[in-house]
């Protein structure tokens, strides 16, 4: 296969897929077990320094370690812990607490990130939580949703609007430690297995240390830039699934015969999988170009064509794999629905395909 | 907004329209049409009080014959009807009964038979199932293997079916199994009537994609069938049922099921958020809602144009409606997840199962919805199949 990748990065990524494998294999292992041995490895660090317990890599690292993840649907904090808090919160650790990044990278002591107010709004750009300073003091009211392994974190980073008298309102990111009093978590499972919570504050008293960031156009730049990052994880992983997809079609209809034939000599059926097959192909060319853009608006539009055709042709392709198994295929006991499950978590996270249609055609 | 076929207005339906509406209104409580509504499952215990209300009305068996027990409606009557009870959210019924197995009865049965079964299935008393696929036997049903073997007083059945809707509910099976091999695979198929109490019957559930319990595997371990249980001749199950397989095809577009998608997608399309944003204010989004609705309109239009002529065969057409009816459904359910986005994704089985409605719940039914769905194009004849009936029509045989 033109992988489109290089020598060091094929072994990364087939030594991704064997520890993946090994994982997946192995029945006995809780979704906590599985984590624990990640983080051991260092994949929550994937993207953030040595010095943090990770190993410095670039986003295809990042890209080819959430494609193991997908095409063996491990259920874990990976994309929420490696790729949209991780970096996130290497950038903006003050110095001399950089424990916090390594506690979060080990997996001891994980962090979470609160941004999202409204389904509509999956950007976060609209933030009604509010932090108030009192005589050093901050008081934090308001409301998140959507956070990805909220209920596992130990310190949540929270957008907030800051009431500072005398200066405009500003978008800060605020350290919440999760047992403060006033924080109420809702905790809940997605389709796929996968943890989020919901999260109130009510008055959370906060001491003065908890504000970071104190400029707010880099608190809005910082969430998009995790969010972009977390995008070309969900992408990766999406391109797992789908390649893990197409390959247990392909073997399931050269198997499966009906009318004294394999299903895979029917005309229809030949060019249905030869259609995954393009479509996978796209969103792995897509994937990496993403992934391997450095320029800063070029990347932004390459991660948004990513993301469209995840929703578009990625999904088709996992309501194909379950179509091409028949009944079979949307029966739980069956695994090639619970990718058509990851896909779906994956296309409504971050922002549907029209979510971001429309912002890469208002470039034009 | 309902469009009308001339048989339609013909029979002026206007007033049975709002009759019907009245009768659903008063017999399906507004928490349980709340929730069918959003695509949560009814309970049997629900289901069977529907019924039993549609059967003391004598509206439970429309298609059958007035002197079966049935309503004996045009089909156009019944259009509305099924229409009025998917927009106010009535639950549907096990249809196995009252659509498959009934039908065969009155045209294959023997009086015996008749009235040994048909009150149960009109009354509700009476849950059964369509043994019909097996594991190897999907698409390509005529390839069943479940064995049918002739004893004294009957038959030994032995083999298993699968998918079997209801199986677990069903006090009975309408079963295809092979009592002899003829020249061809169709010929030797014998339709049975089995006990589901009956010693060696076993149900597996098979859980679905949302989590719920609908389908089912079957296994017959030496089951003793009684000859009286044998519908129609021995041999000759593929005939009967070729003949029982008509109009029936029309409703299964299921127009009333897809203006209720649309339905709940216009009322989520038109809802402001904290930010005064709504979903329709996105031109994609009211693109794709100009497009679904273009394609329920010809759905519909369609259907009604095959109402029209119900003397005429409707081998394509009945194959069409079954590929775009379906077609619709999925692409619905798909659209309604993308615009309720990442609320779409919270998931709780027993959240789903759970006569509390909460229409502010935190689990939304519609992804599981979607999920069960994406069956829809594999039931009944696959969509491929569906295509290939359609051009076997139009240019003979491959």
């Amino acid at each position: 296969m033109i992988d489109g990748l290089s020598d060091e990065q094929r072994m990364l990524a087939e030594t991704a897929l064997d520890t993946a494998a090994g994982l997946a294999a192995d029945h006995n292992r809780s979704g906590r077990e599985v984590w624990a041995r990640l983080t051991g490895l260092g994949w929550a660090g994937a993207l953030t320094s040595n010095a943090s317990g990770g190993f410095g890599g670039t986003l295809v690292d990042l890209f080819l370690l959430s494609r193991a993840v997908g095409y063996h649907l491990l259920t874990t904090p990976f994309l929420s812990s490696a790729a949209l808090v991780a970096p996130l919160l290497e950038k903006i650790v003050p110095a001399g607490t950089d424990r916090i990044l390594r506690a979060h990278v080990s997996g001891e002591a994980p962090v979470a990130l609160a941004y999202e107010e409204t389904s509509g709004d999956p950007a976060g750009a609209h933030v009604a939580t509010r932090a108030k300073i009192e005589r050093g003091v901050w008081s934090l009211a308001g409301a998140k949703r959507m956070v990805l392994d909220g209920a596992d974190a130990r310190i949540l980073i929270v957008s907030a609007m800051v009431e500072d008298p005398g200066v405009r309102d500003s978008l800060r990111l605020m350290f919440v430690p999760r047992t403060a009093e006033g924080v109420e978590i809702q905790n809940y499972r997605l389709i796929d297995g996968s943890r989020a919570a919901d999260i109130r504050f009510d008055n959370v008293v906060l001491d003065e240390s908890a504000a970071i960031m104190p400029s707010s156009l880099n608190a809005a730049l910082a969430i998009d830039e995790a969010i972009l990052t977390a995008t070309v994880s969900a992408v990766g992983e999406a391109l797992g699934s789908l390649e893990a997809c197409l390959a247990q079609s392909i073997e399931h209809i050269k198997t499966r015969q009906q009318f004294d034939r394999p299903l895979a000599s029917f005309q229809v059926l030949r060019h249905r999988v030869a259609d995954m097959y393009i479509a996978v192909e796209e969103l792995r060319s897509l994937g990496l170009a993403a992934a391997r853009s450095e320029d800063t608006i070029e990347r932004e539009s390459a991660i948004r064509a990513a993301k469209i055709h995840l929703g578009h042709a990625g999904v088709w392709v996992a309501e194909q794999a379950v179509q091409l198994h028949g009944a079979m295929g949307v029966s739980e006991e069956c695994r090639i629905g619970h990718y058509l499950k990851r896909i779906t978590v994956l296309d409504r996270l971050f922002g549907c395909a029209d979510f971001h249609i429309a912002r890469a055609g208002a470039r034009f | 907004m309902h469009w009308q076929s001339a048989r339609m207005r013909g029979e002026n339906l206007e007033a049975f329209r709002a009759e019907a509406r009245r009768f659903i209104d008063a017999n399906v409580s507004p928490s349980l049409a709340r929730r069918v509504l959003l695509g949560k499952p009814a309970s049997l215990v629900e289901i069977k009080e529907w019924h039993a209300a549609l059967h003391r009305k004598g509206w439970v068996a429309p298609a059958w014959p007035e002197q079966f027990g049935g309503a004996g409606w045009s089909l156009a009557k019944r259009w509305v009807f099924e229409e009025e009870c998917a927009l106010a959210g009535a639950p549907p019924l096990s249809v196995q009964g009252l659509v498959t197995v009934g039908p065969i009865l009155i045209s294959a049965g023997n009086e015996v038979q008749q009235k040994r079964y048909l009150p149960g299935i009109l009354d509700g008393s009476a849950i059964w199932c369509q043994g019909f696929s097996e594991p190897d036997a999907g698409s390509d049903l005529a390839s069943l293997s479940c064995r049918a073997t002739p004893v004294a007083g009957g038959y030994r059945v032995d083999g298993t079916k699968i998918w079997t809707t209801h199986g677990h509910w069903a006090d009975y099976c309408l079963l295809l199994a092979r009592t002899s091999s003829g020249a061809r695979k169709q010929e030797g198929i014998t339709t049975l009537i089995v006990d589901m109490k009956a010693a060696g019957v076993t149900v597996r559930p098979i859980i679905t994609l949302d989590g719920l319990h609908v389908l089912n595997q079957c296994f017959f371990d030496d089951v003793f069938v009684p000859s009286e249980d044998r519908i129609g001749e021995e041999g000759k199950a593929w005939t009967i049922l070729k003949s029982n397989i008509g109009h029936e095809r029309v409703l299964v577009a299921n127009p009333g099921f897809a203006k209720a998608l649309n339905r709940r997608l216009h009322s989520l399309a038109l809802h402001s958020d904290s930010t005064g944003r709504r979903p329709i204010d996105e031109p994609r989004i009211r693109d794709r809602l100009a497009l679904l609705d273009v394609r329920l309109r010809a759905l519909e239009a369609t259907a009604l144009r095959v109402l029209d002529h119900p003397d005429l065969p409707v081998t394509p057409e009945a194959s069409m409606l079954k590929v775009r009816g379906t077609e619709l459904q999925q692409d619905y359910t798909r659209l309604i997840g993308e615009v309720l986005g990442d609320a779409s994704l919270p998931y709780d089985p027993q959240a789903l199962e759970s006569p509390d409605e909460g229409e502010d719940s935190l689990y939304d039914a519609n992804t599981p919805t979607y999920l069960f769905l994406r069956k829809a194009s594999i039931s009944a004849g696959t969509n491929e199949i569906q295509r290939d009936i359609i051009a076997r029509h139009l240019l003979g045989p491959a």
